[in-house]
C-alpha cells in the first residue's frame, strides 16, 4: 500500500499544477493599462501617451528598452516579472511593429527583474529625452 | 329626455318609499360608491412599485434580456457591480451598458473583473463613468471588492474616472462586459 502512495504522489510531482491561474498577455493589458490607454493602446492626447505605432521606437534609442520595463505602469503593475515580460513583447508586436524588426529580441524575465529593481526617478524627463532622439533619429 | 327623467324619479322614489334606512340595499349603495372613491386619492404609487423588489423608490425591477447574464441591473446585488462605487445608471435612465440622455462615457475607465455566477467565469468589467450633469442620487451601490488604494489609481474607485471627458462632473456609474478573463493555460 505504501508504495501505491509513493507512486501516486510522485504522479503528482509529474504534472505541473492544472490551477495555474496567470493570465494571457491579452487579458492582462486589459485589467491593468486598457483603463487609460485604450483597448488598441491610442491612449488620450495631452493625458494618456499614444502607444499605438510608437511603442517599438523607444527600442531605437539607448535606454529607451529599459524606460519601457522602469515606467511606473510597468514596474508599478501588479505582475510578476515573467508576466510583465510577455505582457511588453505582446504590447510591441501587437501595437506596434516593435516584433517586426529581425533584431528584435523578447524581454525575458531575467531581464525585467534586473530593469524593474531600478527605480526610475525623473519619469517626464527621461521620457523627453528618448522621445526628442528618435524624433531626431527620423 | 323627459321619459328618462321620470324614470328615475319614479324608480328612486319607489325604492326610498319601499325600503327601510337599515336596509341591506342603502347600505351596499353606500359601499359600492365610498369603495370606488378610496383608489382616486392622492397616494404616492411609486413606492409601491419598490415594494416588488426595486432598490430605490420609483424603480421597477429590470433585467438584461441576454442568456447568461442573470439578476437584476437596478440592483447592488448584480454580480457586474462586484467592485463599483457609485450610482447605478440602470437608476438614473440609462442602462448597465448606456449612459443617461444629457451625459458623456468617460473613455478613461477603471477596470476589474466579476465572476457570473451562472457560468463561473470571470469576465473584465469597465466601469465607465457617465459625466456632464450633476450627480444621479439614486441607487447608491458601493463594493469595493478588490478594490485599491490610491496609490494603485488604475484599480482605485475613489477616483473620479470623468477625468477623460470633456465635464468631469461625475453623474453615474456603468458597469461593461469586454470579455473573458481568460489564463494563459487555455
Amino acid at each position: 500500500m505504501a508504495t501505491v502512495f509513493r507512486i501516486f504522489a510522485l504522479c503528482l510531482l509529474c504534472f505541473p499544477a492544472t490551477s495555474w491561474t496567470a493570465m494571457e498577455p491579452r487579458t492582462n493589458y486589459m485589467i491593468n493599462c486598457q483603463g487609460c490607454h485604450l483597448a488598441d493602446g491610442r491612449g488620450k492626447a495631452g493625458s494618456v501617451p499614444s502607444m499605438k505605432g510608437e511603442l517599438h521606437k523607444f527600442l531605437t534609442v539607448p535606454g529607451g528598452r529599459e524606460f519601457l520595463v522602469q515606467v511606473p505602469g510597468s514596474a508599478n503593475a501588479p505582475l510578476n516579472d515573467a508576466e510583465l515580460a510577455e505582457l511588453l513583447n505582446w504590447m510591441l508586436g501587437s501595437m506596434s511593429s516593435g516584433t517586426s524588426n529581425n533584431n528584435f529580441s523578447p524581454y525575458t524575465e531575467a531581464e525585467v527583474k534586473k530593469l524593474r529593481a531600478k527605480v526610475l526617478v525623473d519619469v517626464m524627463k527621461t521620457r523627453e529625452r528618448l522621445v526628442r532622439q528618435f524624433a531626431e533619429n527620423k | 329626455m323627459k321619459w328618462l327623467d321620470k324614470l328615475t324619479v319614479n324608480s328612486s322614489r319607489r325604492l326610498a318609499q319601499n325600503s327601510s334606512r337599515r336596509s341591506f340595499i342603502t347600505r351596499f349603495g353606500t359601499a359600492l360608491v365610498g369603495g370606488a372613491a378610496i383608489p382616486l386619492l392622492p397616494v404616492a404609487r411609486a413606492s409601491a412599485s419598490s415594494s416588488g423588489g426595486g432598490m430605490y423608490p420609483g424603480v421597477a425591477a429590470q433585467e438584461s434580456g441576454v442568456k447568461g447574464d442573470p439578476g437584476d441591473p437596478s440592483q447592488c446585488d448584480y454580480w457586474r457591480y462586484c467592485a463599483i462605487d457609485g450610482f447605478l445608471c440602470s437608476c438614473c435612465g440609462g442602462t448597465q451598458n448606456s449612459c443617461p440622455p444629457g451625459t458623456e462615457m468617460s473613455p478613461i475607465t477603471w477596470i476589474g473583473t466579476c465572476l457570473n455566477p451562472e457560468d463561473g467565469k470571470s469576465y473584465i468589467i469597465s466601469y465607465n463613468d457617465c459625466c456632464g450633469t450633476s450627480s444621479c442620487g439614486r441607487c447608491l451601490c458601493n463594493r469595493n471588492e478588490r478594490d485599491t488604494p490610491i496609490y494603485r489609481a488604475q484599480t482605485n474607485n475613489d477616483t473620479n474616472w470623468c477625468l477623460g471627458a470633456s465635464s468631469t462632473v461625475y453623474t453615474c456609474s456603468t458597469a461593461i462586459v469586454l470579455g473573458v478573463a481568460t489564463d494563459s493555460a487555455s
